[in-house]
């Protein structure tokens, strides 16, 4: 909903979310060495509370990306979410673990393409007759269906580049490690 | 006019202005704590606190006098085989669905403003006595007939700065840990005595 009437607003935060991670990535780079993972494995009481409430949190998540078209909701809060539950996973567990799940090649992928898939729908609608991000123009029998198929896409890559961007800073803060002292 | 006058007087002077005072003292936290400390984490957290100041003032604007939550209600979707059950005639329409509901949030929040220039059209006053309207309103967040809505764009604006906020913090936090290995401290003074250190060093050989 956010995106139909502040599509370019909405476009320049997720541009926003990608240069930050960017810089991070930049700033703190790839460990030197061997990776230090200070993280060792907790509780098991602390591991096994936190698989129970992954799931939960990655539905709940997944329940605010799709219902951001009606409501409350959307991609920022809904890549936060998800990002929280991998760091969660990586908090009880070690960051390694983690990485596993998602692994840091991959995440950084996904960083761009989020944002690639919220300019392609733009430039898709231009390319439908329309305006840059006027959905309507994605159906022009219907432009009630536009706009929600506008708005489903552009909110995913939202969801995307905002998880990957909130993983991506955390492993290269957890990575880092204690080098100094 | 003159009751919008009123209205605004008395807010002024009575209790709903304590958001000001909650906004005024967490601002002056976060300068306190940019200013005074050394510790470039805590100047990272007193940045923060300023902000979040700033988001709350903005916040706290939006409300609108009995407005509800800024998506629209069941009873106020425009039909267009059937006129609306509500004196709420709305121009917009055939923009799709969600172009016009937002279209009718708007104009709703626009009617509900405190401003006095904020509504356009003048047949519409909806602060007409609050305890009138509270007595002959049906719902706790109607006026004069309309559903108040509160005013969404100021958050929409905030969820900007939400979004920059998070990704600067995440950069100034990035800037102290590379500080910290290079320097291995991260109070400012030390930083400074280590660079002083360092150029009378070069000047001397």
């Amino acid at each position: 909903m956010l995106a139909s009437y502040r599509g370019f607003d909405t476009l320049g935060e997720t541009t926003v979310v990608l240069t930050a991670a960017v810089a991070v990535m930049l700033l703190l780079g790839r460990p030197k060495e061997e990776e230090h993972d200070l993280s060792k494995s907790p509780d098991p009481i602390i591991e096994v509370g936190a698989k129970m409430l992954i799931p939960y949190i990655l539905l709940f998540a997944l329940y605010v990306q799709f219902h951001g078209d009606f409501g409350p909701g959307g991609g920022f809060q809904a890549g936060v979410m998800f990002a929280a539950a991998y760091i969660l996973h990586a908090l009880s567990g070690t960051v390694r673990s983690a990485q596993e799940a998602a692994s840091e090649n991959v995440v950084e992928k996904l960083i761009p393409l989020g944002v690639l898939l919220y300019a392609a729908v733009g430039v898709w609608c231009v390319l439908k007759g329309g305006n840059f991000l006027e959905y309507n123009a994605l159906d022009p029998e219907h432009p009630a269906h536009g706009q929600h198929l506008g708005i489903l896409l552009v909110e995913l890559g939202v969801g995307i580049t905002v998880f990957s961007a909130m993983l991506m800073i955390f492993y290269k803060f957890a990575l880092r490690g204690r080098e100094v002292r | 006019m003159n009751i919008l006058l009123a209205t605004s007087t008395t807010a002024m002077s009575g209790e709903g202005v304590y958001n000001y005072g909650l906004v005024i003292f967490l601002m002056m936290t976060g300068l306190y704590l940019v200013l005074a400390k050394g510790n470039m984490i805590k100047s990272v957290i007193g940045l923060n606190i300023f902000q979040v100041s700033v988001i709350m003032f903005y916040v706290s604007m939006g409300r609108v006098e009995h407005g509800t939550a800024p998506i629209l209600l069941e009873q106020d979707l425009p039909h267009h085989d059937s006129e609306h059950g509500h004196d709420n005639h709305d121009d917009s329409e055939d923009h799709g669905l969600l172009q016009t509901r937002s279209d009718v949030a708007l104009a709703s929040t626009a009617d509900g403003n405190h401003d006095a220039d904020g509504g356009t059209d003048s047949d519409v006053h909806p602060q007409a006595h609050p305890e009138d309207t509270e007595a002959n309103s049906p719902s706790l967040h109607t006026v004069d007939g309309r559903t108040a809505y509160s005013n969404p764009l100021p958050h929409v604006l905030m969820l900007t700065a939400i979004v920059v906020g998070v990704a600067t913090t995440a950069l100034a936090l990035a800037l102290v840990v590379r500080i910290r290995e290079y320097y291995e401290t991260i109070e400012e003074d030390i930083v400074d005595a280590i660079e002083n250190r360092l150029q009378k060093e070069e000047a001397q050989s």
